[in-house]
């Protein structure tokens, strides 16, 4: 079968960028009509601060929040979101606010759609285009700059039970608002600034070279790769460089709504991989694998590597993202193999073989092998 | 009107068709190995087709509701018929909502690769079938 073309670009969700807007967003949120949130986040957050500052920004809009749930996870799961609506339901919550990183937006999503339209959430609605119709207002506040699922149309979240992680992609996921306020990120330690920074580096290289990419596509994750590559570093050395965490929100926003088109490749598959077998960190292990990601798919799109490398004004792209690699171990210990991220090397075949199984390796340009990539993957240990 | 005139048409060409992919010498066992319920619903016309893949052979059920499926996935039977003959690919109708589908949806893509010769032998078998 040869593919025939297509190519289709939607952002429904409106995207606000400046320092501070947290604490007042009056004139995006008048849009939302709605009145008592219910605000979703993570303990973290909450400790640091930063949904006191939100708070103040709703309640400047003329809104109250019903309540805060503040027990998400660095991976959802399903008993969350259950109780998270629970919480919905009993203070007659009319939209939800997220605040926090993928998992906070992920949860706050998926308890959207279950206040909005209700029915249980693995029975009807895991799988792709499953939702009736559009949710309850939902704004996010990132206070991470990487996962990119303030503008996606996908969320993750994980059964217990089965001890498997059900997927939900529909257009109606994606949140109404994105506020990005890059002073939410100031306080983020440069390890993490790291991970999730190369996080999103690893959305826009793969959203660039996968098999759906499209010149939409590509628009955005370019400039997300120059964004990234001008601001990630001063990010991580200087964590209240608000000019670098602007650069690196805006990068990881853009670099979301690339792969929200075009997907991810066998990168994810590997860090899914690795994440469900070790639970090592999703942005760290996209940074480790991206290398051997790109050299797994040189063969076979050598020329897209090189055209992206030309437009962030670079001789070579894996030279590149290898220096940086290096640099951000250098000022914050971010692991740069899977030796130093402390993984047993007898996990290798492990690691390929359920990448291999992994939904993300579809989109790949080379199929993703497992007998292939174990190679590539043992040199993690030399 | 589109490719299927009634019920009994598209169960006797869809049905036929999944039949001969269960029985086909490279894509069966495969098909097979991956232990899953299927039920595709169609609209004009309106029917259901399951497709049994966790036993030995690939057994089909016509307008099964009981039987719990893994995946169940939603489409007009025209762009069914127009998927078999590879004009439309799987990602891009779930993203234009041309096709819905519920379940672990790795488990759905996996199985593209392994269908791939199916979109050459469903022209011939339609010529077949006249």
């Amino acid at each position: 079968m040869t593919e025939p073309f297509f190519a289709q670009f939607h952002v429904p969700t409106r995207i606000v960028c400046q320092p501070q807007i947290a604490t007042d967003f009056s004139a995006e949120w008048a849009q939302c009509s709605a009145t008592a949130p219910l605000i979703v986040t993570d303990p973290g957050v909450r400790a640091a601060g930063l949904v006191a500052t939100v708070e103040q920004g709703v309640r400047a809009a003329g809104a109250t929040p019903v309540a805060i749930f503040d027990a998400v996870p660095p991976n959802s799961e399903l008993r969350v979101i259950d109780a998270c609506v629970a919480l919905a339901r009993q203070h007659a919550a009319d939209s939800v606010i997220a605040i926090g990183g993928g998992s906070a937006i992920d949860t706050a999503k998926l308890v959207a759609l279950l206040l909005t339209h209700g029915g249980d959430l693995q029975a009807d609605y895991a799988g792709a285009q499953t939702v009736p119709g559009p949710l309850l207002p939902l704004v996010v506040f990132p206070t991470t700059a990487g996962t990119g699922s303030e503008v996606t149309s996908a969320a993750v979240v994980y059964d217990a039970d089965t001890k498997r992680k059900l997927s939900f992609i529909d257009g109606y996921l994606r949140p109404q608002l994105a506020v990005l306020d890059p002073a939410l990120t100031l306080k983020l330690p440069p390890q993490l600034t790291a991970a999730t920074g190369m996080d999103a580096i690893t959305h826009a290289i793969e959203a660039f070279v996968d098999l759906p990419h499209t010149p939409f596509a590509d628009a955005c994750a370019i400039q997300a790769l120059r964004l990234a590559q001008q601001w990630l570093e001063a990010a991580v050395r200087d964590g209240r460089d608000l000019d670098a965490r602007q650069g690196m929100m805006m990068a990881a926003t853009l670099a979301g709504i690339a792969f929200d088109h075009s997907m991810v490749g066998v990168v994810h598959s590997l860090s899914h991989a690795i994440g469900g077998l070790t639970g090592l960190h999703h942005g760290t292990a996209n940074s480790i694998m991206l290398p051997i990601g790109m050299a797994y798919n040189a063969a076979v799109c050598g020329e897209r590597y090189a055209e992206l490398a030309r437009a962030i004004g670079v001789n070579d792209l894996g030279a590149w993202q290898g220096t940086l690699r290096t640099n951000l171990h250098a000022l914050c210990g971010l692991p740069r193999t899977l030796h130093e991220a402390g993984i047993a090397q007898t996990l290798a075949a492990d690691i390929a073989h359920v990448a291999e199984e992994d939904g993300t390796s579809f989109y790949n340009p080379r199929p993703v092998e497992a007998e292939a990539l174990q190679p590539l993957l043992e040199t993690m240990w030399a | 009107m589109g490719y299927f005139h009634s019920t009994q048409h598209l169960h006797e060409v869809l049905g036929g068709f999944f039949t001969m992919l269960g029985q086909d010498a490279e894509m069966g066992p495969r098909l097979l190995d991956s232990k899953l319920i299927l039920r595709f619903h169609y609209k004009n016309p309106d029917t259901s087709i399951t497709v049994n893949l966790t036993g030995s052979d690939l057994q089909l059920a016509y307008d099964d509701t009981a039987t719990p499926a893994d995946v169940e996935m939603w489409m007009d039977a025209d762009i069914a018929h127009r998927f078999w003959l590879g004009e439309l690919s799987l990602p891009i109708a779930l993203a234009r909502r041309q096709i819905k589908a519920r379940g672990p949806i790795p488990k759905i893509l996996k199985l593209l690769p392994i269908i791939k010769k199916a979109y050459t032998l469903y022209p011939a078998y339609l010529a077949r079938q006249k």
